[in-house]
């Protein structure tokens, strides 16, 4: 059977402020694209799938991407899984290589976010969001999740000031991305001090909003070097919202079995961090351990979030479950700040139905 | 103000927001009931004006509610005010 590997990976720069004339979802998809090509070496000719996950594309869809795209494709994906999106596209492009369904896929995740469009997609979310919350004198997903980290507070015993650490740490990592909307050093102090958005959340503990794009190659190793997918899993819908949104179901599939690897292997970690509490649930589901002792490693340094995660680059709407993946395979390939990594995690999550993310997917890289 | 309605299955099962299925047992039919008593788990304040709570129902379902004057660990009743739950004192 061929092996998929990931042969290239690319930002299209996120902004603030886009041109509204100017930059629109599709030219942020077609420049995510173009790099993406350019960093494989792989003329557009040879693509022959594609995948695309954006909230803003409609009316359009994979379909008329690759129509505008001039790309004739017999693998095509569209994908509407928010944060876990660019995970689950590449669990299928991957078999779609080794099936031979195809051999040269491109996946694409990302969006424009002006104002108003950003509080379109909020409000209108899902029909439960429509009916139940957005009536509520409240912006988009912040509260649900300042009563989630309320409710990991008191699991945890953790503090405003322990959660902090984790925009601080990835503010240091963000200076070294040139692509990171903030890059300037951020203090605990400042942290502590910043407008709170809904208690116990601030600013600080919430993605800023901007647009932008990503994408990877996904091919066969015998076409191109790249960096091999160990293991994906997945786990979506997995308490039916009536949990306490303190589980992602990461911890019930075998990924660490599947990769043949274990948390204490990995070199690097990209961790879904649309809001510091989750980064904490979600690495104690894959077994990391203890919040203390992470939070103790994260500020001596430990790898995570090397882009500066979300909360320091940005949050591309969609693009967001991309984001990792592009960051990781730029340090696998050593292109980054981070030496020798040779084992990867790269998680996903989102899709807030009601009360919390339903989808959760994680993937082990290897460079 | 009426006081909020969920869903409950033949079998009794209560959920909110509305399913297709009972997650439990697979049934189709569904009829509204009163959504009861419930305890204000946690409550916060957004920035833009309202005070939201997580309401744990006696019957089951957690509602996410406005939830102006309401302190957490507060027993509550929902309203339905606009199609909006809204935790009020019993």
């Amino acid at each position: 059977m061929t092996s998929a590997v990931i042969a290239g990976a690319a930002e299209s720069p996120y902004t603030r402020h886009p041109d509204p004339v100017t930059t629109t979802t599709e030219s942020l998809l077609a420049d995510a694209f173009v790099r993406a090509l350019a960093s494989a070496g792989i003329d557009r000719a040879a693509v022959d799938g594609l995948g695309v996950t954006s909230f803003t594309l409609a009316p359009d869809h994979a379909i008329d991407l690759a129509w505008r795209l001039g790309v004739r494709v017999r693998w095509l994906m569209d994908d509407a899984n928010g944060g876990a999106a660019g995970i689950n596209m590449l669990q299928h492009a991957v078999r779609a290589i080794e099936a031979g369904d195809a051999s040269t896929i491109v996946l694409l995740a990302g969006d424009r976010l002006l104002r108003d469009e950003f509080a379109a997609l909020v409000d209108g979310y899902n029909r439960a969001t429509q009916a139940y919350l957005a009536p509520l004198p409240i912006d988009g997903p912040n509260t649900d999740f300042a009563l989630l980290t309320q409710r990991h507070m008191g699991a945890t015993g953790l503090t405003r000031a322990d959660y902090g650490r984790i925009p601080v740490a990835q503010r240091r990592w963000a200076a070294g991305n040139p692509l990171a909307v903030y890059r300037e050093p951020l203090t605990l102090e400042e942290y502590l001090a910043a407008p709170i958005v809904a208690e116990p959340l601030c600013r600080y503990d919430c993605v800023p909003v901007v647009s932008g794009a990503d994408a990877l190659v996904v091919t066969s190793a015998d076409r191109a070097p790249g960096i091999r997918v160990r293991a994906i899993r997945t786990s979506y819908n997995p308490d039916g919202q009536e949990g306490d949104g303190l589980h992602t179901g990461l911890a019930e599939v075998d990924l660490w079995d599947a990769a043949d690897a274990a948390p204490g292997d990995i070199d690097l970690a990209w961790v879904y961090d649309d809001y510091p509490a989750m980064v904490l649930v979600q690495l104690a589901d894959l077994g990391f351990g203890d919040e203390r002792r992470l939070l103790e490693r994260i500020d001596a340094g430990w790898p995570l979030n090397t882009s500066g995660g979300q909360l320091s680059a940005g949050q591309a709407g969609a693009a967001g479950g991309m984001h990792g993946l592009v960051e990781v395979v730029r340090q696998l390939r050593g292109e980054g700040q981070v030496v020798n990594a040779r084992l990867a995690l790269v998680t996903g999550y989102g899709m807030v139905l009601y009360r919390y993310g339903a989808c959760a997917a994680a993937v082990v890289l290897e460079g | 103000m009426n006081e909020l309605l969920i869903s409950v299955c033949a079998n009794g099962h209560a959920v909110f927001p509305p399913r297709a299925l009972c997650p439990r047992c697979g049934s189709r039919d569904w009829h509204e009931e009163p959504a009861g008593p419930g305890t204000a788990e946690q409550v916060t304040t957004h920035r833009a004006g309202g005070r939201i709570a997580s309401v744990a129902l006696d019957s089951g379902p957690t509602v996410v509610a406005r939830a102006d004057g309401i302190e957490p660990g507060s027993r509550v009743a929902l309203t339905d005010r606009d199609g909006a739950p809204r935790a009020v004192r019993p």
